[in-house]
């Protein structure tokens, strides 16, 4: 990218309407944006000037993009562009390799700032998901995974309000098939 | 935007459920060639009830549940029926471990209604002194690493190597055993092709012909134990370990880490290992092998570039053998050349602690 394009402005509307104005790499640390933005208006801007040099290329780079993330409230929205300028300049472990990804610990920074009330660690969660940011999506992972270590079924359910749906013949069957597992 | 969203996400939602649906299906039916109490099967859960929307998804459950060691799993799948369906791939393919005889019975009994489809890929017995027990239902097609550690009577079926189920199998246990021989060992050295580790530590009833049929069919090997106790084997005179099982590895394997302590090596396996494999080994247990002479260490004192990378060497009891080892000029050598020090494990703890500062 060149860093014309790095520092070209994307405006992200949230789902309040409320605008975020960050540079282009920093949105594109989401994989959603950054296919929409490279496959929309690269293309879009290389067929307008075909047949002209790279100076009118450079000029598209400069306009404005207005991104709208419609479902992703303005309280999470700001949590995650918070993110994003934080890690702007991080590597993260190769995506494709779910070892390494699964094995790393939570980052310090990460930790910090996901230090949230749980409706917005979900909410971020759920964001991360949409906007296909993994390294967000896996720490908010790691730590919901956190809380539930070392837990019992109920007191897994009562942190995170779900209803216990088994009928007591289904729990009977449950613990019989994993009784092995009990006494180690 | 907004409307995208939200029909991929129903999409998504219909998908699930007809995964639910066809899973209920295909546990029926397993449950009615198998049992007769259908109410065994777990149904599929309603529509989502008052949890945050993140524990209805299953791609976001998954990535959750992935973080989690197997006694949270355990735990997770009675939460609720969501979070058991989600559960249970995660707790099939992770690595089974069992310590009594006791629990690898209760194992055996429940899980014959097959309602979870065991595939690890590690699976370990510890400890279990009954005989003629099997851990069952299991699948092996993933299994890597196979353990029976100190289990004196029981051995892994011969069947499990023939089949050719255990063909990634790249560590092998079986310790302390009274039934292991080398008619055992000649039958599955053919089918351990990828074996990189083998521990048949404390077992007396093997001797050069199964541990050469070993070295001869596992040419990538980096890690053997044959330690033994040497008091143990004085009566068995049919079952040594010698030389023609050190120059079988040295030959054959990619040896790096080999332990033969209170085996009946000598000298001339010495050389021969050294010659072969010295430039990569790093770790040597030669204890109580009290055939070896002065002759080994003169290869460690006379040209310390044979053995560049020895990091630690065990020669308890034995050290007297080797008489005057100018271990200060070894080590002032491979500092020189930037080389970890080399530990060297003598018979005394005082004096272990001591020669690891001078050394």
């Amino acid at each position: 990218m060149s860093d014309a394009k790095k520092t070209q402005q994307v405006v992200l509307v949230s789902g309040e309407g409320e605008q975020f104005s960050v540079d282009r790499a920093i949105a594109e640390r989401s994989i959603l944006l950054k296919n929409y933005l490279n496959d929309m208006h690269d293309h879009a801007a290389s067929d307008s000037d075909s047949d002209s040099d790279s100076e009118s290329n450079h000029e598209s780079s400069t306009e404005t993009i207005t991104m709208p993330v419609p479902n992703v409230r303005s309280s999470v929205l700001g949590k995650i562009v918070e993110w994003a300028e934080h890690h702007r300049g991080s590597t993260f472990p190769d995506e494709d390799d779910d070892d390494s990804r699964k094995s790393a610990p939570v980052d310090a920074w990460d930790r910090e700032f996901l230090k949230v009330d749980q409706e917005m660690l979900y909410e971020i969660i759920l964001a991360a998901n949409y906007l296909n940011i993994k390294p967000l999506l896996d720490a908010g992972c790691k730590v919901v995974a956190e809380m539930i270590r070392g837990r019992s079924p109920e007191e897994i359910r009562r942190t995170f309000n779900i209803v216990n749906d088994f009928t007591p013949e289904e729990e009977a069957a449950i613990r019989r098939e994993n009784e092995w597992a009990e006494d180690r | 935007m907004l409307t995208t969203f939200t029909i991929s996400n129903n999409k998504r939602k219909l998908q699930y459920n007809n995964n639910y649906n066809s899973n209920k299906k295909l546990k029926l039916s397993k449950l009615n060639t198998h049992s007769h109490s259908p109410s065994q099967t777990i149904t599929p859960p309603r529509t989502p009830t008052t949890s945050h929307q993140i524990f209805n998804q299953p791609e976001l459950l998954n990535i959750i549940l992935s973080n989690l060691d197997s006694n949270s799993l355990f735990n997770c799948l009675k939460v609720s029926k969501l979070w058991y369906h989600s559960t249970i791939p995660f707790i099939e393919t992770q690595n089974l471990t069992f310590k009594s005889f006791k629990q690898l019975e209760t194992f055996n009994n429940n899980n014959l209604t097959k309602l979870v489809n065991y595939s690890p890929k590690s699976l370990m017995l510890q400890n279990i002194h009954q005989s003629s027990i099997i851990p069952q239902n299991i699948s092996l097609k993933n299994l890597i690493h196979l353990s029976y550690h100190n289990c004196s009577k029981i051995l892994p079926p011969i069947d499990w190597f023939v089949s050719e189920n255990l063909q990634s199998l790249k560590s092998l246990t079986i310790s302390n055993n009274q039934l292991l021989d080398d008619n055992y060992l000649l039958s599955i050295s053919p089918f351990l092709k990828n074996l990189k580790y083998l521990d048949l530590r404390a077992c007396y009833n093997i001797s050069d012909i199964g541990i050469t049929s070993i070295a001869t069919n596992c040419p990538n090997l980096i890690f053997i134990n044959l330690n033994r106790k040497k008091h143990f084997i004085a009566t068995k005179k049919n079952h040594i370990i010698s030389s023609i099982s050190l120059m079988a590895i040295a030959n054959y394997t990619n040896i790096k880490i080999l332990g033969i302590s209170g085996s009946s090596i000598c000298d001339a396996g010495m050389f021969q290992l050294i010659k072969n494999r010295g430039k990569h080994l790093i770790t040597l247990s030669i204890n109580d092998c009290t055939l070896l002479t002065n002759h080994s260490l003169k290869i460690f004192s006379n040209n310390f570039k044979l053995l560049p990378i020895l990091t630690r060497l065990e020669i308890c009891r034995i050290e007297k053998n080797f008489g005057n080892f100018n271990l200060k000029s070894l080590q002032n050598w491979r500092l020189k050349n930037h080389l970890n020090l080399l530990q060297i494990k003598f018979t005394n703890h005082h004096h272990l602690k001591s020669h690891h500062h001078f050394l």
